[in-house]
């Protein structure tokens, strides 16, 4: 049983890892007023932006920086055809995703032009905190890994005091609760969700670089492949709040990794079974915990200042 | 100030679907210098046709750089391209929805010979086919024909995975092995069925442990998976995961000593040279080249037929780093296997019925 935890947990918490990044910029987003579902696609954009900063540089620091930049591009795009021009905001995250999967295909055969080797650049090694990783037990499980898990973690305390303790965070909260009367009072609802988006996809993005090079030192098209759209549901499962999407992201990350487990050792059952088992989880969940009269954030509404 | 930026707007979408479609699909011109053996002399059959003037086109259900099955189907086709020398266009990444209307699309234009690469190509292709007369529908490891213009090879997938499994079973030092498959559909599950087989065959005692990760792409769980594997105990694993094999190669790396790897389609020794103990290897050049100089000649076959290692379209890789590691007797019992296997004394014990494999 010992060794039993003390393998499954460091593997769920790495299966985690990417779901949390990007759900924590769907919190952002979505507690703004913004409905992001072009997560999926920040995340591969992330993820290819990452190999190739490692690739040019040899630094795997500089490839997040590349894909913090990449990812703010990405937020760009949706606050200047969502926020600015009014396009649905469901319509432009799904566009971002389809943009995504084409240009990260098209950029990675130009740089690499390659078609069967692959690259394999430097990526973050993983990182033993001394002292706290030498606890038995909690050491393993928690305090192995690579840098991302830490930041993951670190900015899931720092988000959840922003939004909650501080003047900052409660504005940010009330442009999703109502936009108007946020307004009123002097908040600047649109500056405020454009820098909420823009950071949501530079989440997102850096989801997609523990995916890359926070994992297997390389890109590979398609490779978030819906771990985006786990994450917004974890975020509507977490509730829109940086603990709960971290407690769902977490949950899934363990029935995902105890599902692979039951694969290999129990053979003489449908695949596909093990496979359900996070979505089963997921919605047991769901209606064990459910209550009535709580709804998230008004998000994928079109704010528009009303002039005199 | 608005209608600027709508404009702008409009701009942009533009640029994303030109983007969107550069990044999936192209033309190739025909490489003319590349034909030393084309049938110039006109045909005296009326259906047959030069190579020069031959059309065909390539549809492919993932993209051409996964490093496995449509990576191999693509550079077949620019590998017979260059020997046969006809014009050649291929479409990646098609989905199911867009399956039909691509095939018909290929054949609107005019192209002598379309090629679906993969069993998922079936449907679409049956029901496209009765329209286009003059269009020859091939599918590469599909299971179907219609007079007088759809037909297929089935490529005996069990017979190298039973080579690769004997391998295994042969070079184990724990007894027991892996085999990580990406979805299961009739290959996966077919190779899975041989690669146990295989191991049964030459030691029964072999404990063979196996998953699918659910995805082709998903590198994160791939990898998740065989260091699972690695964990329990088996210290040589199968990919059959396609980009997957990505995420497998590197749990290997993280393992490090004691463990290998044995690629799937195309001999993947060069993604990580320590490793790969060998790879399944299918010749899809000789098996698109049988067909295409069939269409040539006026000869298309509208039957399913068989292919595997007795055509020559299918073997292992070299051992490359571990020549000298696989004892001689090991090589020796490989050989033998696949000897057998291609005069058919092993139809027995090979686990898949195939139109023309005798049991």
């Amino acid at each position: 049983m010992y060794e039993y935890i003390i393998s499954i947990l460091p593997q769920a918490m790495r299966l985690t890892v990417p779901i949390l990044f990007a759900g924590l910029g769907g919190v952002l987003a979505s507690r703004s007023g913004v409905l992001n579902i072009g997560l999926e696609g920040s995340m591969l954009v992330g993820a290819l932006a990452g190999v190739i900063g490692s690739y040019l540089s040899g630094n795997p620091w500089l490839g997040l920086l590349l894909a913090i930049l990449a990812g703010g591009i990405i937020g760009i795009m949706f606050d200047l055809f969502a926020l600015t021009l009014g396009a649905p905001q469901a319509v432009v995250g799904a566009a971002i995703n389809i943009f995504s999967t084409g240009i990260t295909a098209y950029v990675f055969r130009i740089i690499f032009a390659t078609t069967s080797d692959t690259v394999s650049v430097n990526g973050f090694s993983s990182l033993k905190i001394p002292v706290l990783g030498d606890i038995p037990l909690l050491g393993e499980i928690f305090f192995d890994h690579n840098v991302l898990m830490y930041l993951a973690f670190l900015l899931v305390l720092v988000m959840h005091v922003y939004l909650y303790y501080t003047t900052g965070g409660l504005n940010l909260r009330s442009c999703g609760e109502n936009s108007k009367a946020s307004d009123s009072v002097g908040i600047k609802v649109v500056q405020t969700r454009y820098i909420t988006t823009i950071l949501s996809s530079v989440l997102a993005s850096v989801g997609g670089v523990a995916l890359s090079i926070g994992n297997v030192n390389t890109f590979v098209e398609g490779m978030s492949s819906g771990k985006g759209f786990i994450a917004l549901a974890a975020l509507t499962f977490g509730r829109w709040s940086p603990l709960g999407v971290m407690l769902a992201a977490f949950l899934f990350g363990l029935v995902d990794a105890f599902q692979l487990r039951l694969q290999v050792s129990i053979v003489d059952a449908p695949y596909q079974y093990y496979q359900m088992l996070p979505y089963i989880v997921t919605i047991i969940v769901l209606v064990w915990t459910s209550q009535t009269g709580v709804t998230g954030p008004k998000t994928g509404e079109y704010f528009e200042k009303e002039t005199k | 100030m608005k209608s600027f930026l709508r404009i702008i707007t409009i701009l942009l979408i533009c640029s994303i679907f030109t983007f969107g479609v550069v990044g999936c699909s192209s033309n190739e011109e025909p490489e003319s210098n590349g034909a030393p053996n084309a049938s110039e002399e006109p045909n005296n059959e009326s259906t047959g046709i030069s190579a020069s003037e031959l059309k065909v086109a390539l549809i492919l259900n993932g993209s051409i750089n996964d490093g496995s099955w449509n990576a191999n189907g693509y550079n077949a086709l620019v590998e017979a391209q260059k020997n046969i020398g006809f014009e050649l266009a291929y479409m990646e990444n098609v989905q199911t929805a867009e399956m039909e209307a691509t095939f018909r699309d290929y054949a609107e234009q005019g192209y002598h010979l379309v090629l679906g690469h993969g069993s998922q190509f079936e449907d679409p292709i049956l029901a496209v086919a009765p329209s286009y007369p003059d269009t020859y529908f091939f599918v590469c490891n599909g299971e179907i024909s219609q007079e007088p213009n759809v037909g297929s090879y089935r490529t005996a997938t069990d017979e190298n995975a039973f080579v690769t499994g004997a391998l295994s079973a042969l070079m184990t030092r724990t007894n027991k092995i892996g085999w990580i498959g990406a979805v299961e559909v009739p290959t996966t599950s077919e190779a899975l069925d041989g690669f146990a087989a295989g191991a049964a065959y030459v030691k029964p005692e072999v404990e063979v442990l196996s998953a699918y990760v659910g995805s082709y792409n998903d590198t994160a769980k791939a990898k998740e998976l065989a260091l699972t594997m690695f964990e329990e105990g088996a210290d040589i694993i199968q990919s059959n995961a396609n980009q997957g094999t990505i995420g497998i190669v590197e749990a290997a790396k993280e393992v490090g000593e004691g463990v290998m790897l044995i690629g799937n389609t195309t001999d993947q020794y060069e993604l990580a040279p320590d490793y790969f103990l060998s790879s399944n290897v299918t010749n899809f050049t000789q098996i698109y080249s049988i067909v295409i100089e069939n269409v040539i000649k006026g000869e298309f076959e509208p039957i399913v037929r068989a292919v595997g290692i007795g055509d020559g379209a299918m073997t292992i890789a070299p051992y490359h780093n571990f020549e000298d590691k696989v004892p001689e007797d090991v090589k020796e019992t490989v050989n033998q296997i696949m000897e057998d296997i291609a005069a058919g004394k092993l139809n027995d014990v090979l686990p898949c019925d195939y139109p023309g494999r005798d049991k």
